[in-house]
């Protein structure tokens, strides 16, 4: 791949004052934002995110570079590769509209890869990102994640924690985030998950909520046992889920941001449960990705990271 | 077993009764389920239990006269599904006749019930995945003209190795049971109109193959036989207590619940009998014994074309995989109340946080019952869930009349009719139907709930929860 320094033509270049390897040193915030207005949300959360841990952002578009510079389609290739930059300098001219009255440096960048999401992985390296913002696929549902194939390539692969815009999402220039909830089951990786987001959130100077999620599911029908059998494993399952909730916050008194609050939401459905603890502006959702997961357990159950992004509210940061 | 000088002496502890939940009758539920429903509630729970694969267990016993022998069960049947109701109301817990038992009869009672519905859910799970493996085997030789070989799919003291479609049945239902799938309403429905519809097929396309030489012989075995057989195909009734335990969402219970077990009865009754008619009219009676899949064997007979006789099976095989999960669900969930009780280890009720679903309980009762279904033949699981569920059922009766004597102004929303008529027929029944049963059954029977008491004495009495509650908990209750 071939990567290109900053973009002349972005109107905000002279932000980006520093080089890649300096903004490496201190950290930033990689955006990917695509042609035609792929994933406009995420421009926005990445702004949010940037001024609240006081970061540099990058904004990067890729382009794709699918047959090499000794392919003998090189000719007619290069022709296309000219026209797919022109459309990759006209987004990022505006993602800079976005980041008109940004108060963090913002650097623009036309990555050329054989796949976005290779391109993103590598840009994200350059500049030693400490996180990859995303928006949504465009085939979601409006306030809701959906994710993009890009999105979903990278949730599987990515070492960096990945922030997920929900779809139409809009946030005020000055909004910061207030809070960072994060979502624990219990299981082995959910200690390794609150560490991660309680970094996060000492790094954006929010308050850490702690939630676990209680879905009930519907009883059989006919049960032979009463209708509302469910509702005891729901309950046991908010005794054991509290346990655990007190048991791994009980380990992270050194971060220091006063006590974390503790919640177990409840719902009928995974998008009930989703609702419940109430979400404010400025709240973001911090989960562990589905990667941990075996790989069995998700085609057969399904991952619960999965369901949790698509039905949160509120942007979701997927730790890996 | 020693005894600390805290403890209470050993009767008392036995005795002791859950207490009931404060405001446990207001359970927020909307009672939304009006007198169809219920009684379609009541007719999906308890048609095909046992009217797939009954008759070619039962009528070698009986002989054409095994239709007296369900009208006889279905009577029973009736009578203790009211009992149950009556229980069902006045004690505000929900749940089986073992948390009723814990809050009215005391710990070792209850123990004692579980033993039974541990029959009743589990081996009748092995049971209907036993017979799901018949009508497998049938459907497979009429679309392909291939069976699995008979090594693999009949138990071994039938000639055969290990029933593996029947295990892989439960395999089957325990993975969709750990992902937390549940049949819904309307999935009951469609389930219903399937057993219903291919029963009335069966009943319309037998009655062709109509000769009334085969009820010559009507009651080969005389009284006695239909007697025997009553036992077995109590099999076939059970699940109709399922509508007294859907009381809290039901409107007006006191008018709703009396008839929706009776038309449920009613309806179950007069398909049972019919298929019955229909079934020892086309075949000679001798000729039902080891017979597999046999309503589709007496269609193919009939009709000497296979496509009813596959319709059949196609039905059978749709509507049994269903019962299976239904009951092995049953199972679980009163293993899992059991555990928050505390009587049984605590990893029957540890939930695994992705599926909010008990799955090591699931697993457990899986490998179970895919135990017996690969070993046992058909009759003696059949049997075996008939004495437990029987069993149940005279403590459930003998309840009624012993809460009504100890707290007659508790308030029920339903009675029993006839009162005490009624609850000492059940009681008079029950043991009546028992004893027809085999001694095996009997001796299997108390070997079984003897090694459950031996596991309460030994763990549950210790590790109950009410052996640690405080002491005002349960002289509250009192």
């Amino acid at each position: 791949m071939t990567p290109r320094t900053n973009t002349p033509s972005a109107p905000n270049a002279a932000n980006a004052s520093e080089s890649g390897t300096e903004l490496g040193q201190s950290g930033c915030i990689l955006v990917g934002y695509g042609p035609e207005d792929r994933g406009r949300g995420g421009l926005g959360l990445a702004r949010m995110l940037a001024q609240s841990a006081d970061m540099p952002v990058v904004v990067a578009c890729v382009v794709p570079d699918r047959w090499g510079s000794i392919s003998p389609a090189r000719q007619a290739d290069a022709d296309y590769q000219r026209y797919l930059r022109g459309l990759a300098d006209e987004s990022l001219r505006t993602a800079a509209e976005e980041f008109a009255e940004a108060t963090v440096p913002v650097r623009y960048e036309v990555v050329t890869a054989r796949s976005s999401p290779s391109g993103l992985t590598a840009a994200g390296q350059r500049y030693g990102a400490k996180i990859l913002v995303l928006g949504s696929s465009s085939d979601g549902a409006w306030g809701h994640i959906a994710l993009g194939s890009v999105s979903d390539h990278l949730l599987h692969s990515s070492r960096i924690p990945i922030a997920l815009a929900p779809r139409g999402q809009r946030c005020t220039p000055a909004q910061r985030v207030e809070r960072v909830t994060v979502a624990v089951d219990g299981s082995e990786a959910s200690r390794a998950v609150l560490t991660r987001a309680a970094s996060v959130a000492a790094t954006v100077g929010a308050q850490l909520r702690i939630v676990s999620f209680a879905v009930r599911t519907a009883t059989m029908y006919p049960s032979e046992l009463g209708l509302n059998i469910e509702d005891r494993v729901v309950a046991e399952w908010r005794v054991q889920a509290e346990r655990i909730v007190r048991e791994v916050a009980s380990g992270l008194d050194v971060m220091g941001q006063g006590e974390p609050e503790l919640h177990v939401a409840q719902g009928k459905s995974w998008a009930e449960a989703l609702e419940e603890p109430g979400w404010d502006e400025g709240d973001v959702l911090v989960i562990g990705s589905s990667s941990t997961e075996p790989r069995l357990a998700r085609v057969f159950l399904g991952s619960t990271a999965t369901r949790i992004t698509r039905h949160s509210p509120v942007p979701v940061i997927v730790v890996p | 077993m020693t005894t600390t000088a805290r403890r209470e002496p050993l009767i008392t502890r036995m005795m002791r009764r859950k207490p009931l939940e404060p405001g446990g009758r207001d359970t927020g539920l909307v009672r939304t389920i009006g007198l169809f429903q219920l009684t379609m509630f009541g007719v999906g729970a308890t048609i095909g239990t046992g009217i797939f694969f009954v008759l070619t267990t039962q009528v070698p016993s009986a002989g054409p006269a095994i239709v007296f022998s369900f009208i006889l069960a279905a009577i029973v049947a009736g009578l203790t599904a009211l009992c149950y109701a009556e229980l069902a109301s006045a004690v505000p817990v929900s749940g089986s006749s073992y948390s009723y038992a814990y809050a009215t009869l005391g710990e070792v009672v209850a123990m004692g019930i579980a033993a039974c519905l541990l029959l009743e859910y589990g081996v009748s799970s092995a049971a209907v995945a036993v017979g799901w493996s018949q009508y497998l085997n049938e459907l497979l030789d009429n679309l392909f003209g291939w069976q699995i070989p008979h090594a693999l799919s009949v138990a071994p003291s039938e000639g055969g190795v290990i029933n593996l479609p029947a295990m892989i049945l439960v395999f089957l239902c325990m993975l969709l049971l750990i992902r937390g799938t549940s049949e819904s309403a309307a999935a009951n429905a469609i389930m219903v109109i399937i057993k219903i519809g291919v029963l009335i097929m069966f009943i319309v396309v037998a009655a062709t193959g109509w000769n009334s030489n085969n009820l010559a012989d009507f009651a080969p075995m005389g009284v006695h036989g239909i007697w025997a057989a009553t036992g077995g195909i109590f099999f076939s009734f059970i699940g109709l207590d399922a509508v007294s335990t859907a009381g809290e969402e039901v409107k007006d219970p006191t008018r709703t619940m009396p008839r929706a077990i009776v038309l449920a009865l009613i309806i179950v009754t007069t398909v049972y009998v019919l298929v019955a008619l229909a079934a020892v009219g086309a075949q000679p009676w001798q000729k039902f014994q080891h017979q597999e899949a046999g309503l589709a064997q007496i269609l193919k007979d009939v009709t000497g074309s296979g496509i009813p006789g596959t319709i059949l099976a196609a039905g059978a095989v749709i509507s049994i995989f269903s019962i299976t999960l239904v009951t092995m669900y049953g199972q679980t969930r009163i293993l899992f109340t059991m555990s928050t009780d505390g009587v049984i280890p605590p990893v029957m009720r540890k939930i695994n946080p992705r599926t909010m679903t008990p799955v090591v309980n699931t697993i457990i009762v899986a490998i179970a019952v895919s135990i017996l279904a690969g070993l046992v033949p058909l009759d003696g699981l059949a049997d075996l869930t008939s004495i437990g569920t029987l069993a149940a059922f005279t403590v459930v009766s003998a309840s009624v009349i012993i809460l009504r004597r100890r707290e007659p102004d508790l308030p029920r929303a339903f009675k029993v009719p006839g009162y005490p008529v009624t609850p000492i027929l059940s009681i008079a029944a029950c043991i009546f139907v028992m004893s027809g049963l085999q001694w095996i059954t009997f001796a299997l029977f108390i070997g079984w709930v003897g090694v459950v008491l031996t596991f309460y004495f030994t763990y549950g009495i210790n590790h109950s929860k009410l052996e640690h509650a405080p002491q005002g908990d349960e002289v509250e209750a009192r």
